[in-house]
């Protein structure tokens, strides 16, 4: 019997038309793949959290989630799928909320070229707007969730749909790749893997809430339970780097007496690699301008801090036309009081650091390309997509000393403790005020080789259609 | 033949390790047919008012009550002296004890001792039992408090008067005949749900048994720091070594001082999925919980003397996984069963690998020759000799 695989698309569908990183970008990446590359059927089931069950994507959502896989690219404005269904999906409140937050982040967004003095309230309530919009969009999504099978259908009246579970089959391969800890129930994910005998495959991204419990938003028995309880259900688990795998041993596996089937497999460099599909798009406030780039959630475990720091010394130890301009590219996260206050108060910063919070993947890779270098002073990674994909354009990136950077980064480029910012400055001044510095980056940065784009997807899908149930040679 | 216990404790509820011991032997007494009267003598606060009985002597006094509330170390010594200083209340305890006039009287602890010395006389000359319950520091001589130290010269008294020494662990009978040459009686405790309420005690024969809530491990506990303790340190990473069908099952007051205890909350959802916090239990419902169990564990590293708990847990029969520490006083009747139905483990990691083996199906059952050693039959038998050679000894010593 051919084996079915099952791709869990709840993340996808809660995500909808937001720009996939992170998580996401690894789900749509994957997903993507599955479906265009493997003659096997692809079904998308989501989890229903009314019954915990996996329910099969109606055929509605079904085309919404092909929609989001593989027209993410096409303008917004984009001409109808061929395939659309007669008449629009039917509502679904967890989309609303999502679209509802987005719209009025963006609305809310303000713009850079204001004066402070109508920056700083509006940012208040921006502020105030934004975490009243997000309580609202995790109200409706609890909603949506309880009711989500409430529907208007062909006769326009509204019924109770019950969705039964998904029809599993034993050569099934389910595919769950997302942030698993927001909804799974993690007993009918084992009871999937012991009495169905599915082949369950999912992603370990890093165990760091476990070592930094400070540094998540959601307290770390949220993440400890997932990261257990995936290695008692899944028949594989891929990890994104050595150093996520080496972690994950330590602090999981081992001292649950664990054993699980943990591959590792690089992710690839998305923007680089779809670069052609994506395009190139300036912006144009800082054409010509000199500046450096990081990109990131602006969250307290990617420690902008330091970067503010030393941006200060800079400051006042250059003369402020050579000092570029620090861009923060990625939306407000958590933790983030203190990087907001100063970007706020410290009005001696004000020319020489953006905040950009919605940069579409073309406009980043103009950043990318056009950086003199990009910085990454996290505390820490799983893996550091976002140095990688610097390094993917040629452009060098100065990285915080943890392990999974100097992975991603291939060891090429220099490692500082992230919060030894007199070493950060003293780096990026010479940087700055040294051309055969940043020479040598640049030439050092062209050994990067990155790892092949389909090499990740490839190894999940491996795993997915070997035979044996819990042995395989699937090698990233 | 009738009998009376003094106890510094109450004797309504059990609640602690001595008060179960001491309902247990007078079960066993009664169930031989001694006409058996228990009064307790104590500070009112010092324990409370559900577990009094209906003979106790619940003394009224701020002094004391002050330092109940404190936990004072030397409050049950300060209160027998006091007690025995006191006209009226030694004399209502006269009264009552001339009027059931014992032939043979129990004292729990020693510090009964310092008025019932009181009440002996040419005119009644009870035989004395001292019923000793994990009193090998003190007869080991090491090193104590002041008021210890009085408690322990109050002891080598008791124990030099006695006609007979009850010893609950046997680490304590080799100690008295070390340290006094005096042989001591090895008295273990059993099983409260055998005795007390005369339940059953099923074997759960089948350790592959599979509940509705999947397979369970069961451990019952007290909130005392050994335990606590103990928790933590075998279960240190929680508890994720467990399938999400296999459960822990806690009863007694353990579950909610691990609820309360800050270590938890790193692995509060896992612990959550795999716990089953059943709190205090009646007889049949501790018997419900072991028979619906595959093991039972005791990991307790810390405390001296013998673990009460521990014999519910070798009565069950299920395979036991404990430490070094929770046999202690029970060795002598383990020994046989090590490796073979109790499973020891003094390190953290091979005691959850250890669990990990009997939640499985893996480890054996504890062999019936052992598990009867703990049944109400074998202490009504170890007591029924005890009182046959009491027949022929001494009235007390001088």
């Amino acid at each position: 019997m051919s084996i079915r695989i099952i791709y869990d698309a709840t993340h996808v569908l809660q995500e909808g038309t937001n720009p996939p990183v992170g998580i996401t970008r690894v789900e749509h990446y994957v997903a993507e793949y599955l479906i265009t590359q493997t003659a096997n059927a692809v079904h998308f089931v989501h989890f229903d959290p009314a019954t915990n069950r996996y329910v099969e994507a109606t055929p509605a959502e079904d085309l919404l989630i092909r929609r989001y896989l593989l027209h993410r690219y096409q303008a917004d404005d984009h001409e109808p799928i061929a395939a659309d269904p007669p008449k629009p999906p039917p509502l679904d409140a967890g989309h609303f909320a999502v679209n509802l937050s987005n719209m009025f982040e963006t609305r809310l967004a303000i713009p850079a070229n204001w004066p402070a003095i109508l920056r700083l309230p509006l940012g208040v309530i921006r502020g105030a707007a934004y975490r009243c919009i997000r309580a609202m969009h995790a109200t409706l999504r609890i909603i949506a969730r309880a009711d989500a099978a409430v529907r208007g259908r062909d006769s326009g009246e509204n019924e109770i749909e019950q969705r039964s579970e998904f029809e599993w089959q034993e050569s099934d391969a389910l595919i769950a790749l997302s942030n698993l800890w927001d909804y799974m129930d993690y007993e009918y994910l084992f009871t999937l893997k012991t009495r169905f005998g599915i082949k369950i495959i999912t992603i370990v991204y890093d165990v760091i809430a476990l070592i930094y419990p400070y540094s998540t938003y959601a307290s770390t028995d949220l993440y400890h339970r997932h990261w257990v309880e995936i290695a008692h259900a899944c028949t594989n688990i891929v990890a994104i780097s050595q150093e996520t795998a080496r972690t994950y041993q330590k602090y999981i596996l081992d001292p649950n007496h664990l054993k699980a089937q943990v591959s590792v497999a690089t992710l690839p460099n998305f923007l680089k690699d779809r670069a052609g599909d994506i395009g190139v798009q300036p912006i144009a406030e800082l054409v010509d301008k000199k500046f450096v780039v990081y990109c990131s959630t602006i969250e307290a475990r990617k420690n902008h801090q330091t970067l503010i720091h030393v941006w200060e010394r800079l400051i006042e130890d250059l003369d402020l036309d050579s000092v570029p301009i620090l861009i923060f590219v990625g939306r407000w996260g958590w933790g983030f009081e203190t990087v907001q206050r100063m970007y706020e108060r410290c009005w001696r910063l004000r020319p020489k650091l953006q905040i950009r919070e919605r940069v579409t993947d073309s406009e980043l890779i103009w950043l990318y390309k056009n950086a003199i270098f990009t910085a990454f002073p996290s505390l820490a990674e799983g893996f550091g997509l976002a140095a990688a994909e610097s390094l993917s354009f040629g452009t060098p990136v100065i990285t915080s000393s943890c392990a999974a950077l100097s992975e991603a980064t291939e060891g090429l480029m220099p490692g500082i403790d992230p919060l030894d910012v007199p070493e950060w400055t003293r780096v990026i001044e010479n940087l700055l005020l040294d051309e055969g510095a940043i020479a040598t980056l640049r030439q050092r940065a062209t050994q990067f080789r990155g790892a092949d784009y389909a090499a990740f997807a490839r190894t999940v899908l491996c795993l997915a259609l070997s035979e044996g149930r819990s042995e395989h040679s699937c090698a990233g | 033949m009738r009998w009376l216990r003094l106890s510094p404790f109450p004797a309504g509820r059990i609640q602690h390790g001595e008060q179960s011991y001491a309902a247990l032997t007078s079960a066993a007494l009664l169930a031989l047919g001694v006409d058996l009267t228990r009064i307790s003598i104590f500070p009112r606060l010092s324990f409370p008012l559900d577990e009094c009985g209906p003979n106790d002597i619940a003394v009224e006094n701020p002094e004391f009550s002050s330092l109940a509330a404190n936990s004072a170390t030397d409050l049950d010594y300060r209160f027998a002296l006091w007690f025995a200083s006191q006209p009226t209340h030694l004399e209502e305890l006269r009264t009552q004890i001339e009027r059931d006039a014992p032939e043979v009287i129990i004292i729990d602890r020693p510090w009964p001792w310092l008025y019932l010395r009181q009440l002996i006389g040419q005119n009644f000359t009870p035989k004395v039992i001292y019923c000793c319950r994990n009193r090998l520091a003190s007869l080991e001589g090491e090193k104590m408090s002041g008021s210890d130290d009085a408690t322990a010269e109050l002891e080598l008294e008791v124990i030099g008067r006695a006609a007979q020494i009850w010893c609950a662990s046997d680490e304590d009978a080799h100690a008295m005949q070390r340290s006094f040459s005096k042989s001591a009686i090895f008295v273990p405790p059993c099983s409260t749900i055998t005795s007390v309420f005369r339940h059953e005690m099923p074997r759960a024969t089948d350790a592959g048994t599979r509940t509705a809530d999947g397979r369970i491990a069961a451990l019952i506990g007290c909130s005392c720091q050994p335990n606590v303790e103990g928790f933590f340190e075998a279960f240190e990473h929680g508890l994720g070594f467990l399938r999400p069908n296999e459960k822990l099952a806690i009863g007694g007051s353990l579950g909610s001082a691990i609820l309360q205890d800050a270590r938890y909350a790193p692995f509060r959802r896992l612990n959550d999925s795999r716990l089953q916090i059943r709190g205090a239990m009646t007889e049949p419902e501790k018997s419900a919980h072991y028979a619906t169990a595959v093991c039972c564990l005791v990991p307790v590293w810390a405390g001296k003397g013998a673990k009460g708990q521990i014999a519910d847990a070798l009565a069950a029969g299920l395979p036991l996984v404990c430490t070094t520490n929770a046999l202690r006083g029970y060795r002598s009747l383990c020994d046989g069963a090590v490796s073979n139905g109790i499973f020891i483990a003094d390190e953290a990691a091979a005691f959850r690998a250890l669990v990990i083996e009997a939640m499985r199906g893996h480890l054996a059952p504890i062999p019936d020759v052992t598990r009867a050693l703990f049944q109400f039959d074998a202490m009504k038998q170890r007591i029924a000799s005890a009182m046959a050679s009491l027949k022929g000894s001494a009235i007390n010593p001088p």
